[in-house]
C-alpha cells in the first residue's frame, strides 16, 4: 500500500524548504545580535566622550586583563572611523554625532533585517500549512484506498 | 526519492540543484557588495561634512595610517563606482541564473508529466 508518490513528493519539497528558510533566519537573527553588539559599542564609546576630559587620568587595556595608566593629552582629537576604510580627526563633539549617524545607520539596517525575518516567518507558515494540507489529503486517500476493498467484498 | 526518476530527469534535476547553489553565491556576494557599497558611500558623504584641513587614517590593518583628504576622497569615490559596476554586474548573472533555474524547471516539469508541481519557486528560495 504506497501512498501517492506525487504527495509525498510534495512533502519533502515542502519540509526542505521550511528547514531552508528557518536555516536563514537563524542566520539573520545572528546578524541582528552582532548589529545590536555594534550598537552597544557606540554606546559605550559615547559615554567615554562624555565622561572624559583633556588631562584625565585612565587605565589603557594591554589585552589579558592587564592595563597601563595614561593620561589623556586632547580631547579635541578624537580619531573615529568614518567606514570604507578610513578615519578621521575631530573634536569630541563632532566624533559623538558621527557615532550617532553609526548607530542610526545600524538602526536602519536592524529594522531592514527584522522585516525580512518577518517576512520569512510568515513564508513559513504558509508553507507549514501547505505541508499540514497535503498530509491529511494524504491521510484521506489511504483511508479511502483501505476502505475500497471491504467495501467490494460486502 | 530521486532514484525513481528516468536518467535525463535525474540529471536535470542535478543541473537544477547546482544552479541553485550558484544562485545562493551569487545572491551572497551581491549582498556583501551591497554592504560594502553602503558603507564606502556612508564615508564618502561623511567626507563631505568635514573639513579638508581634517587629518585623516587609512586603515592599514589594526594601523591607522596618516593619509590626506584629498587621497581619501579620490580613493572612496573609485571605491564606489568599481562597487556600482560589480553590484549591477552580479545583478545581472543572478537574474541570468534565474531564467536559466525557470526554464530548466519547466523541461523537468515537462519531463515528468506535469507532477513536478511541487518544485521550488526559484534558486533563491
Amino acid at each position: 500500500m504506497s501512498l501517492g508518490g506525487g504527495g509525498q513528493q510534495q512533502l519533502q519539497q515542502l519540509s526542505q524548504e521550511i528547514q531552508a528558510i528557518e536555516e536563514e533566519v537563524e542566520e539573520l537573527e545572528a546578524d541582528v545580535a552582532s548589529l545590536r553588539q555594534e550598537q552597544t559599542e557606540i554606546e559605550e564609546a559615547k559615554e567615554a566622550l562624555d565622561v572624559l576630559e583633556t588631562g584625565a587620568t585612565v587605565q589603557v587595556p594591554l589585552g589579558g586583563d592587564a592595563y597601563v595608566r595614561a593620561e589623556v593629552k586632547d580631547m579635541d582629537e578624537v580619531v573615529v572611523s568614518l567606514g570604507g576604510g578610513y578615519a578621521a580627526e575631530q573634536d569630541s563633539d563632532a566624533a559623538a554625532s558621527v557615532l550617532d549617524e553609526k548607530k542610526a545607520t545600524i538602526d536602519g539596517r536592524i529594522d531592514d533585517v527584522q522585516a525580512e525575518i518577518a517576512d520569512l516567518s510568515e513564508e513559513a507558515e504558509q508553507l507549514e500549512q501547505q505541508a499540514q494540507q497535503a498530509q491529511q489529503q494524504m491521510m484521506q486517500q489511504q483511508m479511502q484506498a483501505q476502505q475500497q476493498p471491504q467495501d467490494g467484498e460486502q | 526519492m530521486q532514484g525513481n526518476l528516468p536518467p535525463e530527469a535525474q540529471e536535470k534535476l542535478e543541473q537544477l540543484q547546482d544552479l541553485q547553489e550558484k544562485a545562493q553565491n551569487v545572491a551572497t556576494q551581491k549582498q556583501q557588495a551591497e554592504q560594502q557599497l553602503s558603507e564606502a558611500e556612508t564615508a564618502l558623504d561623511a567626507l563631505g561634512d568635514i573639513e579638508e584641513s581634517t587629518t585623516m587614517y587609512r586603515e592599514v590593518g589594526e594601523l591607522l595610517v596618516e593619509t590626506e583628504y584629498d587621497n581619501a576622497h579620490d580613493d572612496l569615490d573609485e571605491k564606489v563606482s568599481d562597487l556600482e559596476v560589480r553590484v549591477e554586474t552580479l545583478q545581472k548573472q543572478e537574474d541570468r541564473v534565474q531564467e536559466q533555474f525557470e526554464s530548466l524547471q519547466e523541461e523537468l516539469q515537462d519531463m515528468l508529466g506535469g507532477a513536478g508541481g511541487a518544485m521550488g519557486g526559484g534558486p533563491g528560495a
